[in-house]
Protein backbone atom coordinates (compact mmCIF):
# COMPACT_ATOMS: atom_id res chain seq x y z
CA UNK A 1 0.00 0.00 0.00
CA UNK A 2 1.29 3.73 -0.77
CA UNK A 3 0.85 7.05 0.77
CA UNK A 4 0.31 9.98 -0.53
CA UNK A 5 2.53 12.90 -0.13
CA UNK A 6 0.42 15.39 1.06
CA UNK A 7 -1.05 13.74 3.93
CA UNK A 8 2.45 13.21 5.40
CA UNK A 9 4.90 14.72 7.78
CA UNK A 10 8.47 15.93 6.62
CA UNK A 11 9.68 12.83 8.84
CA UNK A 12 7.05 10.66 7.20
CA UNK A 13 7.86 11.66 3.70
CA UNK A 14 11.88 10.87 4.01
CA UNK A 15 10.95 7.45 5.57
CA UNK A 16 8.56 6.87 2.72
CA UNK A 17 11.30 7.72 0.13
CA UNK A 18 13.38 5.13 2.14
CA UNK A 19 10.61 2.64 1.35
CA UNK A 20 10.12 3.55 -2.44
CA UNK A 21 11.55 5.76 -5.02
CA UNK A 22 8.28 5.07 -7.30
CA UNK A 23 5.86 8.38 -7.64
CA UNK A 24 2.59 8.67 -8.83
CA UNK A 25 1.79 11.79 -10.87
CA UNK A 26 -1.64 12.56 -11.34
CA UNK A 27 -2.50 14.63 -14.47
CA UNK A 28 -5.59 16.47 -15.74
CA UNK A 29 -7.45 19.05 -16.76
CA UNK A 30 -10.45 21.68 -16.58
CA UNK A 31 -12.28 21.39 -19.17
CA UNK A 32 -15.35 21.72 -21.50
CA UNK A 33 -17.05 17.90 -21.15
CA UNK A 34 -20.59 18.74 -23.00
CA UNK A 35 -23.36 19.70 -21.10
CA UNK A 36 -23.68 16.49 -18.94
CA UNK A 37 -19.96 16.10 -17.33
CA UNK A 38 -18.17 18.68 -15.09
CA UNK A 39 -15.07 20.53 -15.96
CA UNK A 40 -13.19 18.34 -13.55
CA UNK A 41 -13.68 15.31 -15.77
CA UNK A 42 -10.31 14.79 -16.32
CA UNK A 43 -9.10 15.75 -13.30
CA UNK A 44 -11.09 13.53 -11.24
CA UNK A 45 -10.44 10.52 -13.39
CA UNK A 46 -6.77 10.44 -12.97
CA UNK A 47 -6.97 11.26 -9.16
CA UNK A 48 -9.28 8.69 -8.91
CA UNK A 49 -7.31 6.23 -10.36
CA UNK A 50 -4.31 7.42 -8.88
CA UNK A 51 -6.27 7.07 -5.18
CA UNK A 52 -6.87 3.23 -6.32
CA UNK A 53 -3.93 2.68 -7.49
CA UNK A 54 -2.02 4.52 -4.12
CA UNK A 55 -4.53 1.59 -2.06
CA UNK A 56 -2.85 -1.63 -3.94
CA UNK A 57 0.86 -0.41 -5.13
CA UNK A 58 3.97 0.41 -3.19
CA UNK A 59 4.15 4.27 -4.22
CA UNK A 60 4.18 7.88 -2.80
CA UNK A 61 1.48 9.65 -4.84
CA UNK A 62 1.20 13.74 -5.60
CA UNK A 63 -1.64 15.75 -5.57
CA UNK A 64 -3.54 15.74 -9.02
CA UNK A 65 -2.61 18.63 -11.29
CA UNK A 66 -5.79 20.00 -12.57
CA UNK A 67 -5.49 22.55 -15.35
CA UNK A 68 -3.53 21.11 -18.38
CA UNK A 69 -3.22 22.19 -22.14
CA UNK A 70 -6.81 22.73 -23.52
CA UNK A 71 -6.84 25.98 -25.66
CA UNK A 72 -9.06 24.04 -27.91
CA UNK A 73 -11.96 23.75 -25.54
CA UNK A 74 -11.68 27.79 -24.92
CA UNK A 75 -14.60 28.13 -26.69
CA UNK A 76 -16.57 26.67 -23.43
CA UNK A 77 -16.90 28.93 -20.19
CA UNK A 78 -15.26 27.95 -17.34
CA UNK A 79 -12.32 26.10 -19.47
CA UNK A 80 -9.09 26.61 -17.83
CA UNK A 81 -5.79 26.36 -20.04
CA UNK A 82 -2.12 26.59 -19.71
CA UNK A 83 0.50 26.48 -22.18
CA UNK A 84 2.40 23.49 -23.09
CA UNK A 85 5.84 25.20 -22.39
CA UNK A 86 4.24 26.31 -18.74
CA UNK A 87 3.06 22.85 -18.12
CA UNK A 88 6.60 21.13 -19.02
CA UNK A 89 8.40 23.47 -16.96
CA UNK A 90 6.13 23.88 -14.42
CA UNK A 91 5.62 19.58 -14.31
CA UNK A 92 9.42 19.29 -14.58
CA UNK A 93 10.06 21.38 -11.70
CA UNK A 94 7.90 19.55 -9.37
CA UNK A 95 9.51 16.38 -10.24
CA UNK A 96 13.11 17.89 -9.73
CA UNK A 97 11.77 18.49 -6.04
CA UNK A 98 10.63 14.97 -6.09
CA UNK A 99 14.09 13.66 -7.54
CA UNK A 100 15.99 15.57 -4.74
CA UNK A 101 14.22 13.63 -1.93
CA UNK A 102 14.51 10.41 -3.84
CA UNK A 103 12.67 9.75 -6.74
CA UNK A 104 14.02 7.35 -9.24
CA UNK A 105 10.91 6.43 -11.19
CA UNK A 106 7.40 8.51 -12.06
CA UNK A 107 4.33 7.17 -13.12
CA UNK A 108 2.34 9.67 -14.91
CA UNK A 109 -1.61 8.92 -15.02
CA UNK A 110 -2.86 11.21 -17.56
CA UNK A 111 -6.58 12.36 -17.46
CA UNK A 112 -6.50 14.35 -20.84
CA UNK A 113 -4.80 13.94 -23.89
CA UNK A 114 -3.88 17.48 -24.42
CA UNK A 115 -0.75 16.52 -22.15
CA UNK A 116 0.46 14.47 -23.56
CA UNK A 117 2.88 16.03 -25.26
CA UNK A 118 4.06 18.00 -22.48
CA UNK A 119 4.73 14.69 -20.47
CA UNK A 120 6.06 13.62 -23.37
CA UNK A 121 9.36 16.34 -22.95
CA UNK A 122 9.08 15.87 -19.26
CA UNK A 123 9.88 12.02 -19.51
CA UNK A 124 13.04 12.87 -22.11
CA UNK A 125 13.93 16.11 -19.81
CA UNK A 126 13.86 13.97 -16.50
CA UNK A 127 16.02 11.07 -18.06
CA UNK A 128 18.12 13.29 -19.88
CA UNK A 129 19.18 15.37 -16.57
CA UNK A 130 18.33 12.46 -13.64
CA UNK A 131 18.79 9.20 -15.37
CA UNK A 132 15.74 8.85 -14.02
CA UNK A 133 12.32 6.32 -15.35
CA UNK A 134 8.79 7.72 -16.33
CA UNK A 135 5.81 6.38 -18.06
CA UNK A 136 2.88 7.83 -19.41
CA UNK A 137 -0.25 5.83 -18.40
CA UNK A 138 -3.84 7.02 -19.97
CA UNK A 139 -7.07 4.79 -18.59
CA UNK A 140 -8.37 5.16 -22.56
CA UNK A 141 -5.13 3.43 -23.54
CA UNK A 142 -5.59 1.00 -21.27
CA UNK A 143 -9.00 0.10 -21.67
CA UNK A 144 -9.40 1.09 -25.20
CA UNK A 145 -12.87 0.19 -26.18
CA UNK A 146 -16.05 -0.28 -24.22
CA UNK A 147 -19.45 -1.90 -24.76
CA UNK A 148 -18.11 -1.49 -28.66
CA UNK A 149 -17.15 2.48 -27.54
CA UNK A 150 -14.08 3.89 -28.45
CA UNK A 151 -12.64 5.11 -24.68
CA UNK A 152 -11.04 8.22 -26.15
CA UNK A 153 -14.04 10.03 -26.72
CA UNK A 154 -14.58 13.15 -25.67
CA UNK A 155 -17.90 13.33 -23.34
CA UNK A 156 -18.36 9.97 -24.30
CA UNK A 157 -20.06 6.38 -23.27
CA UNK A 158 -16.22 4.87 -21.52
CA UNK A 159 -16.05 8.81 -19.95
CA UNK A 160 -19.37 8.88 -18.88
CA UNK A 161 -19.61 5.89 -17.36
CA UNK A 162 -16.42 6.56 -15.93
CA UNK A 163 -17.00 10.03 -14.20
CA UNK A 164 -20.95 8.00 -13.21
CA UNK A 165 -18.62 5.62 -11.32
CA UNK A 166 -16.49 8.54 -9.36
CA UNK A 167 -18.84 11.37 -8.99
CA UNK A 168 -22.29 10.34 -10.04
CA UNK A 169 -24.17 13.60 -8.53
CA UNK A 170 -21.94 15.25 -10.69
CA UNK A 171 -23.23 13.73 -14.01
CA UNK A 172 -26.34 14.60 -15.97
CA UNK A 173 -26.89 11.80 -18.40
CA UNK A 174 -30.28 13.45 -19.19
CA UNK A 175 -28.10 16.32 -20.95
CA UNK A 176 -25.96 13.88 -23.17
CA UNK A 177 -27.29 13.95 -26.70
CA UNK A 178 -25.36 11.93 -29.82
CA UNK A 179 -22.10 13.00 -30.79
CA UNK A 180 -22.53 14.90 -34.12
CA UNK A 181 -19.94 16.38 -36.02
CA UNK A 182 -20.19 19.10 -38.34
CA UNK A 183 -19.56 18.93 -42.38
CA UNK A 184 -16.80 21.59 -43.06
CA UNK A 185 -17.18 21.40 -47.06
CA UNK A 186 -19.27 18.76 -49.05
CA UNK A 187 -15.94 16.10 -48.85
CA UNK A 188 -14.17 17.40 -45.66
CA UNK A 189 -15.66 15.57 -42.31
CA UNK A 190 -14.37 16.80 -39.10
CA UNK A 191 -13.28 13.57 -37.56
CA UNK A 192 -12.30 15.27 -34.07
CA UNK A 193 -10.58 18.52 -32.94
CA UNK A 194 -7.15 17.12 -34.56
CA UNK A 195 -8.52 15.29 -37.62
CA UNK A 196 -10.70 15.53 -40.44
CA UNK A 197 -11.93 12.76 -42.64
CA UNK A 198 -11.58 13.33 -46.69
CA UNK A 199 -12.51 10.67 -49.35
CA UNK A 200 -12.78 8.46 -46.63
CA UNK A 201 -8.95 9.01 -45.42
CA UNK A 202 -7.92 10.52 -41.81
CA UNK A 203 -6.23 13.77 -42.31
CA UNK A 204 -4.58 15.62 -39.58
CA UNK A 205 -5.61 19.29 -38.86
CA UNK A 206 -6.41 21.33 -35.61
CA UNK A 207 -9.69 23.74 -34.94
CA UNK A 208 -11.27 24.40 -32.06
CA UNK A 209 -14.18 21.93 -31.15
CA UNK A 210 -16.89 24.77 -31.11
CA UNK A 211 -16.43 24.76 -34.70
CA UNK A 212 -16.40 21.47 -34.65
CA UNK A 213 -19.28 19.85 -32.31
CA UNK A 214 -21.78 21.97 -30.90
CA UNK A 215 -22.15 20.98 -27.58
CA UNK A 216 -18.49 19.81 -26.80
CA UNK A 217 -18.49 16.30 -27.71
CA UNK A 218 -15.77 14.95 -29.81
CA UNK A 219 -14.19 11.72 -30.83
CA UNK B 1 -24.41 18.31 -39.85
CA UNK B 2 -23.46 14.87 -39.99
CA UNK B 3 -22.79 11.81 -38.33
CA UNK B 4 -19.06 11.54 -37.47
CA UNK B 5 -17.93 8.60 -39.99
CA UNK B 6 -16.15 6.14 -36.84
CA UNK B 7 -19.08 7.15 -34.82
CA UNK B 8 -22.21 5.33 -33.67
CA UNK B 9 -25.00 6.63 -31.45
CA UNK B 10 -24.10 6.60 -27.61
CA UNK B 11 -26.84 5.05 -25.54
CA UNK B 12 -25.85 6.94 -22.62
CA UNK B 13 -28.41 5.49 -20.42
CA UNK B 14 -26.02 2.78 -20.07
CA UNK B 15 -22.85 4.72 -19.57
CA UNK B 16 -23.85 3.35 -15.77
CA UNK B 17 -21.24 3.87 -12.67
CA UNK B 18 -21.20 0.02 -12.91
CA UNK B 19 -19.79 0.20 -15.99
CA UNK B 20 -17.13 2.90 -14.61
CA UNK B 21 -16.63 0.48 -11.77
CA UNK B 22 -15.48 -2.42 -14.43
CA UNK B 23 -13.38 0.23 -15.89
CA UNK B 24 -11.54 1.45 -13.11
CA UNK B 25 -10.74 -1.77 -12.06
CA UNK B 26 -9.50 -3.21 -14.88
CA UNK B 27 -7.10 0.26 -15.26
CA UNK B 28 -6.27 -0.05 -11.45
CA UNK B 29 -4.94 -4.05 -11.80
CA UNK B 30 -2.95 -3.22 -15.12
CA UNK B 31 -1.44 0.06 -13.40
CA UNK B 32 -0.88 -1.57 -10.06
CA UNK B 33 0.75 -4.59 -12.18
CA UNK B 34 3.02 -2.55 -14.72
CA UNK B 35 4.40 -0.78 -11.75
CA UNK B 36 5.80 -4.13 -10.40
CA UNK B 37 7.52 -4.70 -13.46
CA UNK B 38 8.33 -0.98 -14.14
CA UNK B 39 10.26 -1.19 -11.03
CA UNK B 40 12.31 -4.37 -12.15
CA UNK B 41 13.85 -2.05 -15.18
CA UNK B 42 17.22 -1.00 -14.78
CA UNK B 43 17.61 2.90 -14.52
Amino acid sequence: MGVFLSELTWEEAKRAFEHTQTVVVPTGSTEQHGPHMPLGTDWMAAEGLARLVTEKANVITTQVIPVGFAEYHMDFPGTLSVSRELLTNYICDICDSLVKWGAKRFVFINGHGGNAESLNQVAIDLRRRHRVLSAIIQWWDIVPEVDGYPSEQHGGYAETAFIANLRPLLVKRDRANIAMAKNISGELVVAGITNLYFRGARIGTFSEDQRCFGGGFNG
Amino acid sequence: MVEQPDARPIDYAQATPEVGRRIMDKAVQIVVDFIVEFEKIQL
